[in-house]
Formats: C-alpha cells, structure tokens, sequence
C-alpha cells in the first residue's frame, strides 16, 4: 500500500473501522513511515479534540418545555405540520396560559361575562328572526320555536340539562322534534329545522 | 399539571414512558443539537422538534434499539432538512477575531498535548468556541457525521443507518470533515500566533 492509499484509510483505521487484513497494513505502514504517522497523529489529535468538547448543557426547563410542547400537540392532532416558528409562538402562548396571571384573567373575564348576563337580562320573548345571531344567542334558553316553515312551525321546551350547557344555541339549531314537546339532538346532515324564536327564563 | 389532560381529557397511552425518554435524554439530546446549530436557541428548537417528531411516530419506534440513535435519526434529518433552509444569523465567520480564554491564556489556541493525556484533553474555552466555529462552517452532512461520531462515538454502521447513507459515504465524509476542521484550526492558529508574535 502506498501513502496515497493509506491516508485515504487513516480516519476508518483510526475509527478501528477496518477489516483484519486493511487494518493490520495500515498498522505496518505507520510503522515504517513517518510521514504517514504524522497524518495520523495530527488526525488524531482533531478527533480527540472533538472527544474533549465540553457538553453544552440545556436550560433547566427545556424538558418541561418539550413536555408541554407534546401536551399541546396532542390538543392539536390536525395540525400535521408546526413549524419552528409556530412553535415558539405556541410555547408563548403556554407560558401565559399556565401562569397564575393568565388564570387570574380568565376567571375574570368569566365572571365579567357571568355577571353583565344576570344584571342585563334578555327581552323575554324575541320576535321570530330567521337572522339568528348566534354569538349572541344567550345561553339561557329554556323554550324555543322551530319549523319548516312559519306555518308549520312546533314549539319545544328544553330539558333542564341543556339549559345550563354552555354549548347550547349551536347544539339546539340541530334538534328532532319527539313526543310529548321533547327533542333530541341530531347531527346536521339528518334533518334541518330553522330557529324561528326562542325564550328565555 | 398537563395541558393535554386539561383541555382534552385524554392523553396517550405511551405518553408516560416517553416522557421518562425525554427525561433521560433531553441533555444529551441538546449537547449534540448544540455542536450541530452552534447556538443555544437553535439547538433548543431542535431539540423540542426531533422529541416532537419521536413522539409523533412514536409507533414505529423499535424498543429493541438504543432510543438514542432513533431520536438522532430524526435530529438529523430535521436538522439537514429545515435548519439549513433558514438563513445563518449566528455563524460567526471565520476571519472575525476570536474573543480570549476566560483562563487568560495568551495564546488562547494552543491545542494541548494529548499524547500526555490522552482520555480527556482540557480545551482552553477560545480553542473550543473556534472548533464550533469551524463546525459551524462545514457542510451540514460531514458536521453531523463528525459530531455522531466524535462526540456521540456512534459506530459507522449506526451512523450510515441513521443518516440514511452507505459506509463508504459515512467514511469519506468523516475524513474529509476531520481534515476540513483541522485546516481551519491550523489557519486560526497561524493568525493567532502571527498576532501574538509567537513564531513556533
Ligand atoms: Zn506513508
């Protein structure tokens, strides 16, 4: 083997990556070549000198960081693609979401809400409006009017636990006339009625 | 507390024994994102990336295997794939001026004598940031190959598997990237010592 070969093979030899035969050439060369030892002194050194790195050491949340990352991933099984980017601003909006401020403003905010519905109550009977807002539906519905037609139209009387959903007005818009002024929800597709008017408690 | 349980209700059956998977290797895991981005708040990127990326097809992984070299697999593909597109912000270039040792050594390049001590050679902190400098500077395929297996001390075998590539490719990158770095370093050390007139 000549020294252009063998400095080809000096990282692998080094690596002890070589089969029996290649490797005990090499050995044979360094032996009697100087040149060729060098190169492998010097390659060496380089190795080692990566080896001898300090380990750089992650801040003392990272862990719980990618921990919530994945929680948040999790609520988010749709998106199939976050970007770094997108992560950082999800990792943000964490951050407020478990601090106690965050909470704090929540709960306020709920009370506000909570509060304005039971100073300023509903008219008691809304008009028949087909342009149903439904951000603005409140959630206290107890009676409502639905049909086909205004002429055709049936009247129903919630049950008390769909009362308090707070889910309710875009459940009600899909509801199955039964026996006795009762109802059931139903999926979209099924059967499309219209929310004609509505009355609160 | 878990957001997942709170928002949800649900949470993955396998979550609990990743989680003691991101326990035990988030360090190393971010040590070899660092000697790969250069830089802290990349390396943290990449780290929750690849871990999110694991847990996302946490079904395919192989329990017969080292956990590691999975979640390398993916740290390096991500790495290669979409870190390289962004522009480098925090490359430093190699002809900028070196910032001194914190021990004050003069000749802040000096590479220790390692046939003395051979098991751990003690890096002055100016000759370390210049060896991530040079890092930084090669080609993301020979870096990750040279930092899997200098600093991972991955075999060839592993290192062709995760990276997806033959052992004749892992082998002349890693000895193009060893050479490619040392002839950075050896430029870095001729100017230093231009600079500091010390001729040796
Ligand atoms: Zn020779």
């Amino acid at each position: 083997m000549n020294c252009r070969k063998v400095n080809q093979f000096l990282s692998a030899y080094m690596d002890g990556e070589l089969p029996g035969v290649e490797h005990r050439q090499i050995y044979e060369h360094l032996n009697r070549c100087q040149d060729c030892q060098r190169e492998y002194d010097s390659l060496l050194q380089m190795k080692r000198m990566l080896g001898s790195m300090r380990t750089a050491h992650p801040a003392l949340d990272l862990q719980t960081r990618i921990a919530y990352a994945i929680s948040w991933e999790e609520t988010q099984e749709a998106n199939r693609t976050p970007d770094m980017i997108f992560m950082r601003l999800r990792l943000a909006f964490q951050e407020f979401f478990v601090t106690p401020q965050g909470l704090g403003l929540g709960l306020l905010t709920f009370l506000g809400v909570f509060a304005v519905l039971h100073q300023f109550p509903l008219p008691l009977d809304r008009a028949a409006d087909s342009s149903i807002d439904w951000q603005k539906t409140p959630n206290s519905i107890s009676e409502l009017t639905v049909g086909l037609a205004p002429s055709a139209q049936e009247r129903f009387v919630l049950p008390p636990v769909l009362r308090t959903s707070s889910a309710m007005p875009q459940e009600i818009f899909q509801v199955r006339p039964g026996r006795d002024r009762t109802f059931d929800l139903i999926q979209p597709s099924e059967q499309h009625y219209e929310l004609s008017s509505w009355r609160t408690r | 507390m878990d957001i997942a349980r709170l928002l949800t209700g649900t949470v993955r059956k396998d979550r609990r024994e990743f989680d003691q998977l991101v326990n035990k290797c988030h360090r190393q895991a971010y040590n070899v994102a660092f000697r790969m981005t250069g830089n802290a708040a990349d390396a943290e990127d990449l780290t929750q990336e690849s871990f999110l990326r694991a847990y996302r097809f946490f079904d395919r992984y192989d329990r017969g295997l080292p956990f590691e070299n999975w979640l390398f697999r993916i740290m390096s593909r991500v790495f290669i794939d979409e870190l390289r597109k962004r522009p480098k912000l925090k490359t430093q270039s190699l002809d900028q001026p070196l910032s001194g040792g914190d021990d004050g050594s003069e000749y802040v390049l000096e590479i220790p004598d390692f046939t003395s001590n051979p098991e751990q050679m003690a890096l002055s902190h100016a000759l370390e940031e210049y060896l991530q400098t040079a890092l930084n500077a090669l080609p993301e395929e020979f870096r990750v190959s040279v930092i899997l297996a200098d600093i991972e001390c991955l075999s060839y075998e592993e290192i062709a598997e995760l990276m997806n590539c033959s052992l004749g490719t892992v082998r002349s990158r890693l000895h193009r990237g060893r050479k490619m770095l040392r002839s950075k370093i050896q430029t870095a050390q001729h100017k230093q010592s231009l600079l500091t007139g010390d001729i040796r």
